[in-house]
């Protein structure tokens, strides 16, 4: 098994670890085979490195890679943007609770 | 052969019926005769299910004063309707003790359906509806079709969810696409099969749809908007990354203002934790 930056990963690698996002949603498994596809998932959610396993290796390992970066309120409102995108912002309720979980999410840090 | 979602449940015999507690106490609360002290110990003869039943009872969950040493009295205090809705929530809960955790971890998949069931509870108890414990028993139930589809077809939900986060889908849509049923379908077939009441199968397997919901709209609507809340937190999860879009018309159908949004959150972080640790262990 390997840790490598997204520019080394290619085509047809296969993960050893699960990859996840900051707030621990499994994004790819263990065992997936990259293609095209994958690498629009590192692209779209800022995963910049992922252990890849390396010829010989067993199975795939339980652990997990995640992202760390800064925490701050525009970066939790960039997150929920992006957790939000299928529901209409112009909604009341949806303005609302928006709002809330930004709130929700500081003071969790905090 | 055709997958369909009631062929999914066919094909899992070890869970199409419920525990036998379930059935044994459904059958006492149905009984007139029947005494308080006798469903007690019905209750009692499962110590897993009572300790569960009491941490629960203990909990922010109620908020009571006193302390609820014994099943009994946690009957006169809940009611034994009431209580039979918990029953069945957490007896639910060990026929899918076999699902791995290898696509969805199941730890997060129950705190996802232990928080909307919350989160409907309170926005019940907001609507003054009856017997709010029902709402709890919804939101356990709710996404129970994805276990049955993680049980059987784990290679197409493992696709839909890498699918899901290469183009930012929603799962139960691309589930949709690729099987022309989703996993709120086979929760409703699932609850039928258990016999259920439609006043339970209809918000299951109409929770991403509840305009569709022939007769228990509101609680339809009521599900809908807990599980888009607990989506929106990022209180465990069941497969998606993503919030639901909310359904205005069943926004409008609850009537409750958005202002309120922020005391329903503010409640369902306090009782969140107590409610989880009632179920820890085995959840």
């Amino acid at each position: 098994m390997q840790k490598l930056k997204l520019t080394d990963i290619k085509e047809g690698m296969v993960l050893a670890r699960k990859v996840k996002d900051q707030n621990g949603r499994a994004l790819l498994l263990p065992e997936t085979a990259l293609t095209g596809k994958h690498f629009r998932v590192f692209k779209a959610w800022g995963i910049s490195e992922a252990f890849v396993k390396s010829q010989g290796d067993g199975p795939a390992e339980e652990a997990e890679e995640t992202v760390s970066e800064p925490e701050g309120k525009q970066l939790v409102e960039k997150k929920l943007i992006e957790n939000f995108i299928h529901t209409d912002p112009r909604h009341p309720a949806i303005k609302e609770l928006f709002q809330v979980c930004v709130k929700n999410k500081l003071a969790q840090k905090n | 052969m055709t997958i369909t979602a009631k062929s999914l449940v066919d094909i899992s015999s070890d869970i199409s019926s419920l525990p036998t507690i379930f059935h044994q106490i459904n059958q006492a609360v149905e009984d007139p005769e029947i005494t308080f002290s006798e469903i007690a110990r019905i209750i009692s003869g499962d110590p897993s299910l009572s300790g569960r039943l009491l941490r629960l009872a203990n909990s922010s969950f109620y908020g009571f004063s006193s302390r609820i040493e014994t099943i009994s009295h946690a009957i006169t205090i809940i009611g034994m309707a009431q209580l039979r809705d918990l029953v069945l929530a957490t007896t639910v809960v060990s026929q899918f003790k076999n699902v791995p955790s290898s696509i969805i971890d199941m730890e997060s998949f129950w705190k996802h359906s232990v928080a909307c069931g919350l989160t409907a509870r309170i926005i019940a108890v907001y609507k003054k509806e009856f017997n709010t414990e029902r709402y709890y028993v919804l939101g356990m139930l709710h996404d129970l079709g994805r276990l049955l589809m993680l049980l059987n077809i784990p290679d197409v939900v493992k696709d839909a969810l890498n699918t899901c986060a290469a183009e930012k889908k929603l799962l139960f849509k691309t589930e949709m696409e690729t099987l022309e049923f989703d996993h709120a379908e086979v929760g409703g077939e699932l609850l039928k099969e258990w016999n259920l009441p439609s006043s339970l199968i209809e918000p299951v397997r109409y929770h991403h749809n509840p305009s569709a919901a022939p007769q228990f709209q509101m609680e339809t609507a009521i599900v809908h908007t807990a599980d888009l809340i607990v989506h929106a937190l990022e209180l465990g999860n069941s497969g998606d990354s993503f919030v639901p879009p909310l359904d205005p018309k069943a926004w409008d159908k609850i009537q409750i203002p958005s202002s309120l949004i922020s005391n329903i959150v503010d409640q369902v972080n306090v009782q969140f934790p107590d409610v989880v640790r009632a179920f820890s262990g085995k959840y």
